[in-house]
């Protein structure tokens, strides 16, 4: 065997290995998958009755409902759909980090985790990229059913670029978000269900960000309340995008403020996360047991 | 040079600090030493290998561990020891075999392809887990768990080791085999190994140097050989009386010669066993038989051994030290 390397340069630290550590940890979800593929037709079930409920939903409404939607073209159904696919990834990303923590934490893993350089964020961070990237697949293939099927029409060459820029904002918003909630595991010795952030964030958004009930419909204060959030530049976005071609300023206007939303707030949760693990190792709450 | 300095550590748990884990550790090791942590469940190990491992934040004292400041170099710490807990063979991935547990592993303590490969082949073999590769860690032994826990540590061959009751769940052979693994890192690559145990003949074979936990405080600190030795003069006679519920009148240990603590325990059918430590048996001695002939005490056996670390953990943890260096 090889002679011990000098202290602190046991771990290398750094970008790669920081991205291999990420890889690990997204592997471990890869093989967990490949051990359990009946959660693989599970997800599938589920896919397929979430958006065959809210097509027939939609459907129904319609007749009343497509008036307030001629801004994208004037099919509600569409509208909803797309709002319901990036929802899905969405809420992937805003779940993961809490469930990562939780499951490690109850699994005595945590504080093996925190003695790697990048233990515990490699991974947050690599569970969470991979939820987002199966709930991406899911929701890309549900997309090309329901084009192929004609049941929602695209609009003619779509912006690329634009959509995946909008696509990685969603994903950076919510998993901030979802940092936030993850970090009351701690703070507030939340060790079990949802954090109360992510379920407040999970039901404004049905309510006021546009997911189901046009902006236009909503009363003024409503709005107002919906501005603040993520999902309401996504979806404004991504149907400009999807559903009238729109490019340019149109979704700039989105863009934007959705940039300046998702920046702080991955800031802001990696701030609340780290801080509640210094917490958590000055009250010895990284172990189940002291 | 020192791997290990410390401080006046104190720690306290619970909302308004009531329960003292630490109260004032002051430690320090030396590179390539085997430091044995003895003491009760509740004396403090389990946190003071925390706060050194870097795990856990001290409410006082600070120090320095492999070079590093233990409060404002926790993160360097931390990436250079490796720590087994005894809860460690829980944290496995039972969704992973065995050698993919390991493979897991090696890049989050940033070991990659041929050297990662390697270095668990190696480990796989070390720790007699080699048929065990391709199980699953639901379908092995918790001997074997434990194992993998070890392996899973020494995968970023760190300077220094923490082991927190590391032959706790292992059977004969895993034991010999964890052991000579330790003495061999300790040995042959020179890490420094900290670790927990109650089994007092593994320190003794391990250990260069004990340190006695009670309540939260280091009550001794010395070489294994040196603190037999100190504590030699200190004796105990161990006298079984058949007493059958009558009670005993045991006389204050100032009363005997030489005698610094006496002890009482009942046991099962009545029978009463008396230890008194003594630093002169013999001077001790006509005082315990006149005390014996006075009271007409129906004694079974009376013996007087040599001290092993098992007697020095019963003098020392039941109360304050009354003798030693």
């Amino acid at each position: 065997m090889t002679g011990s390397p000098p202290a602190g340069e046991a771990q290398p630290t750094g970008v790669g290995g920081l991205l291999r550590a990420v890889r690990a940890a997204a592997w471990v979800e890869y093989k967990t998958l490949r051990l359990y593929p009946a959660n693989l037709w599970l997800a599938a079930a589920q896919e397929l009755t979430t958006v065959g409920v809210w097509y027939f939903v939609a459907l129904f409404l319609s007749p009343a409902a497509n008036g307030a939607v001629a801004r994208y073209g004037g099919n509600y159904v569409a509208y909803v759909l797309v709002g319901v696919l990036l929802n899905q990834v969405g809420m992937a990303a805003l779940l993961a980090p809490f469930t990562t923590v939780s499951n490690a934490f109850w699994d005595k893993r945590l504080e093996t985790y925190r003695l790697a350089t990048a233990g515990i964020w490699a991974n947050l961070v690599g569970r969470l990229l991979w939820q987002a990237l199966f709930a991406t697949v899911w929701q890309g293939a549900a997309l090309v059913f329901l084009v192929a099927t004609g049941t929602l029409s695209l609009a003619h060459g779509v912006p690329v670029g634009e959509a995946a820029l909008v696509w990685a904002l969603l994903l950076a918003s919510n998993a901030g978000i979802g940092f936030m909630g993850a970090s009351l595991f701690f703070l507030l010795e939340v060790k079990k269900g949802r954090d109360p952030i992510t379920w407040v964030y999970q039901y404004l958004v049905q309510i006021v960000s546009g997911l189901y009930i046009p902006l236009a419909v909503l009363p003024t204060w409503l709005r107002a309340a919906g501005q603040a959030l993520p999902q309401t530049y996504v979806f404004t976005a991504m149907r400009s995008l999807l559903l009238t071609g729109a490019r340019g300023p149109a979704v700039i206007a989105q863009v934007v403020p959705l940039g300046v939303e998702s920046t702080v707030l991955v800031a802001g949760g990696a701030a609340m996360m780290a801080w509640a693990l210094r917490r958590a190792e000055r009250r010895g709450g990284l172990g189940v047991v002291v | 040079m020192a791997v290990i300095a410390v401080a006046g550590l104190a720690k306290h748990y619970g909302r308004r600090r009531q329960t003292a884990a630490l109260r004032g550790v002051d430690l320090t090791l030396e590179d390539g030493a085997v430091l044995g942590l003895l003491g009760p469940n509740g004396a403090g190990k389990t946190t003071l290998i925390k706060i050194l491992a870097g795990l856990l934040r001290p409410d006082a004292g600070g120090g320095r561990v492999l070079g590093f400041d233990l409060l404002r170099g926790a993160r360097e710490i931390r990436a250079a020891v490796s720590l087994v807990a005894p809860t460690a063979d829980v944290g496995l991935d039972n969704n992973l075999t065995v050698r993919q547990n390991l493979v897991f592993w090696a890049p989050i303590y940033g070991l990659y392809g041929a050297r990662a490969r390697q270095r668990i082949d190696s480990l796989l073999a070390r720790l007699s887990l080699e048929g065990k590769a391709d199980a699953w860690p639901m379908h092995i032994s918790a001997g074997q768990r434990q194992r993998l826990a070890l392996a899973r540590s020494l995968l970023a061959e760190n300077r220094l080791l923490f082991l927190d009751e590391p032959t706790n769940k292992l059977d004969a052979e895993g034991v010999r085999s964890v052991r000579s693994l330790i003495a061999e890192l300790n040995q042959q690559q020179g890490t420094t190994v900290v670790l927990t145990t109650h089994v007092m003949e593994e320190a003794q074979e391990l250990c260069s140097e004990v340190a006695l936990l009670h309540r939260g405080a280091v009550v001794r600190h010395a070489e294994v050989g040196a603190l037999l030795r100190s504590l030699e003069e200190v004796r105990p006679i161990q006298l079984e009386i058949a007493a059958r519920g009558r009670p005993i009148a045991v006389p204050p240990a100032g009363a005997l010669p030489q005698a610094v603590r006496i002890q009482v325990q009942t046991g099962e059918g009545g029978a009463v066993s008396v230890t008194i430590w003594s630093r002169d048996v013999p001077a001790t001695t006509p005082a315990v038989v006149d005390w014996i002939r006075g009271a007409q005490l129906p004694v079974r056996k009376m013996t007087s051994q040599r001290l092993t670390l098992d007697d020095v953990f019963a003098l020392v943890h039941t109360s304050p030290p009354e003798v030693g260096p």
